[in-house]
């Protein structure tokens, strides 16, 4: 019975262990991007947008005015059903497409900047934001400007994508980092870095060096130091 | 202490009870199912990935193969139409090559000088396909480098082939293995190697020479002098902070303090002293500036306030006045806006200097002014300290009237000027820029003054706020 009694007690403790690993791992997970999404009280030019398809499609029954109320929500909940997404009545992602509105999110510019450049500012902002948060801001510029200096050098992939996505290349593609909304500081740095600021002297390497463990890396010439970042080239 | 283990006695005692017992059972069970499912999906998904990078391991042996041959090939084509669609090949599948080796989770020392073969022998295909295309023989120093470029071609397909040699006598390529990468394993015999190592690869491609092509991998690109600047004289870092104070403003500036310096045993950088300033209504460093060690020339300036927006805004044409102003306050004389791109309350303005009515493109400045209050916030000038010279144009041999000619005819000339623009190797040509539109979309077309070559066609995508080329 004493053999039993301590067990339990072991199998318990493990149990609690699992739990409390399981735990962790879901915490660990990056989450996915939170999303936009227009309900009661929701107000503008968005909320028209939906209520113009809805009254189009005759499903809304009141007026056009800009404010999400019971009605716009009634309509957007059948227009749900009849689309098979969830009849929540809230307008997310999924519904604003299938209404055929482009999703905004808000911290976007709005209006105009449908230049070619802009799904790279998104990406190249996603890893400033994942890589240089908390550096200063010319810091934040000069990890974009690294990225365009790789793409366009010749050991490196030729494209913004290819070079942020190389394994092993940057740690927060590694750790998922990348996946965090981007900020405003981290956008704007994406745009100067895109529009020809590089504050790192053409540099296509850059390491920390409290926790660099890559011998290799310092036998790189250093052409900047700024931040907790140095920056190189060879 | 006594009533604490009083309470764990009795949690032991209840515990022990059969039907605790079975209760534990159960969730152990689940928790246990639980355990088994997540490390089946970990499992499933390191196959997964075990998988892309055998694929793309594979693809990359299959076009280095292909390039290898190729090469081999085109060594015995006399007429350029010959080699043409030869090198049209190589370019393609070096760069497929290029691109799936690039996925690879290779440490970058161990791949970094097979990927640069690769993107260069793209590179210079290409750019042999298109003196194929002009009609134009391959001289004696082509050739010369068609025959290195295919000695590394067979160095690298034989090493690939090794490895898939490996593969197919039993080993497996360990991707997290090679990851972890560089140090070799120890075995029984000392050290062995990894399989799917790329560092014999790495050891071989060390003496590379250099390659000097048309081409924007080239070379030479990265051994380019700043022309602005290469014979000045070096300024110390006091002179450079007198630089920042007049770039700046003298009244504006509570203080300056330099943060860096270049090491000039760096090479190929343009060497630089750094400053940061805080403005009289600041407290902290709001603007970032380099200034160049020889010449004493501002290279970028940024101002990164967050402003508090006072919600005027000025119009497109102020900004442009505002930003032209500021250029020739600060001797740069005849700049001409170009292009310019209007985000988060600011707009950058490209800017190329108008000499003898041909605007000189490679020397680009750009300046980014606050659509607020007309600040100027952000100045940068590599392209105007790297190029800028004076230049020998060369004699124009084609008359306006026969450059319109080697454009399609539905195409409506709005403007013709006279232009120097760089192309992807930085090397200059001298054109007519013909302004227009076709199938109503705005183009530019760049007609070659000499040989009356179309050298560039740039659409312009064009909104309410921006005007910008591709």
């Amino acid at each position: 019975m004493e053999f039993k009694k301590n067990l339990l007690l072991i199998l318990t403790c493990a149990m609690v262990i699992n739990l409390i690993y399981a735990g962790w791992i879901y915490t660990v997970t990056p989450k996915s991007i939170e999303t936009v999404s227009y309900t009661w009280g929701s107000e503008g030019e968005t909320v028209r947008q939906i209520q113009q398809k809805l009254k189009q499609w005759g499903y809304l029954k009141g007026n056009v005015d800009g404010k999400y109320g019971y009605q716009t929500w009634e309509a957007v909940k059948s227009f749900q059903a009849k689309n098979g997404l969830k009849a929540d009545g809230i307008a997310g992602d999924q519904t604003l497409e299938k209404l055929g509105i482009p999703v905004q999110k808000d911290n976007q510019n709005k209006g105009g900047g449908t230049s070619t450049t802009d799904k790279d500012v998104r990406l190249m902002a996603a890893a400033i934001h994942g890589e240089g948060r908390g550096e200063p801001y010319i810091g934040q510029v000069a990890i974009g400007a690294v990225i365009l200096n790789r793409v366009r050098h010749s050991s490196f992939p030729n494209s913004i994508a290819g070079v942020i996505y190389q394994p092993g290349a940057f740690d927060a593609v590694s750790d998922g980092q990348i996946n965090l909304e981007p900020d405003e500081s981290s956008l704007k740095a994406a745009r100067d870095a895109l529009n020809g600021w590089d504050p790192t002297g053409g540099a296509i390497y850059y390491w920390n060096p409290a926790t660099a463990k890559s011998k290799w890396i310092w036998s790189v010439p250093i052409t900047k130091k700024i931040g907790k970042h140095v920056f190189g080239k060879k | 202490m006594g009533e604490k283990n009083n309470k764990l006695y009795d949690w032991k005692k209840r515990l022990s009870s059969v039907h605790m017992y079975s209760i534990t059972m159960v969730v152990l069970a689940l928790v246990l199912g639980f355990g088994i499912y997540q490390y089946k999906q970990k499992l499933n998904y390191r196959q997964y990935l075990q998988n892309r990078f055998q694929q793309a391991f594979y693809e990359a042996t299959t076009y280095v193969d292909n390039v290898d041959n190729l090469l081999a090939k085109i060594k015995l084509t006399k007429e350029p139409e010959q080699s043409a669609p030869i090198f049209a090949q190589i370019w393609k599948d070096a760069a497929a090559a290029q691109e799936n080796l690039g996925e690879l989770p290779y440490q970058h020392a161990s791949v970094s000088s097979a990927l640069k073969f690769l993107s260069q022998l793209s590179d210079f295909s290409f750019s042999m396909t298109n003196k194929a295309i002009d009609g134009l023989q391959l001289d004696e120093e082509d050739w010369e480098k068609v025959s290195r470029l295919q000695m590394y071609a067979q160095t690298l397909a034989k090493e690939l082939n090794d490895i898939k040699k490996d593969i197919n006598d039993g080993k497996r390529i360990d991707w997290e293995e090679v990851e972890k990468g560089g140090e070799e394993k120890l075995g029984k015999e000392g050290a062995v190697k990894i399989t799917g190592s790329l560092d014999e690869v790495s050891k071989q491609f060390q003496d590379m020479p250099q390659l000097i092509y048309d081409g924007p991998f080239s070379d030479h690109i990265e051994r380019m002098e700043p022309r602005m600047i290469r014979d000045k004289k070096k300024i110390t870092k006091e002179e450079g902070k007198k630089v920042v104070e007049k770039f700046i403003g003298k009244d504006k500036i509570a203080s300056i303090k330099q943060t860096g310096e270049t090491d000039t045993k760096v090479e190929h950088t343009i060497p630089v002293y750094s400053y940061e300033v805080v403005l009289k209504d600041q407290k902290e460093p709001t603007i970032a500036i380099d200034v160049t060690q020889q010449g004493g020339m501002v290279l970028w300036m940024l101002n990164y306030t967050d402003k508090d927006t006072s919600g005027k805004e000025l119009t497109l044409e102020e900004a442009r006045k505002k930003a032209e102003k500021f250029l020739e306050e600060r001797n740069y004389p005849n700049m001409k806006a170009s292009y310019y791109e209007k985000v988060d309350g600011t707009v950058v303005i490209n800017f190329a200097p108008q000499e003898n009515n041909v605007i000189m493109y490679p020397d680009l400045i750009k300046v980014k002014v606050s659509m607020d209050d007309g600040e100027i916030i952000g100045f940068e000038s590599l392209g105007y300290i790297m190029m800028h010279h004076d230049r020998k144009l060369p004699k124009i041999k084609l008359s306006q009237e026969e450059a319109k000619n080697k454009i399609k005819q539905d195409f409506k000339i709005k403007k013709v000027n006279l232009a120097v623009i760089p192309l992807e190797s930085k090397r200059e040509v001298l054109c007519y820029e013909f302004k227009g539109e076709y199938e109503n979309n705005p183009f530019i077309v760049y007609i070659n003054v000499e040989s009356g070559k179309q050298e560039k066609i740039l659409q312009i995508i064009q909104n309410k706020d921006s005007v910008l080329t591709q």
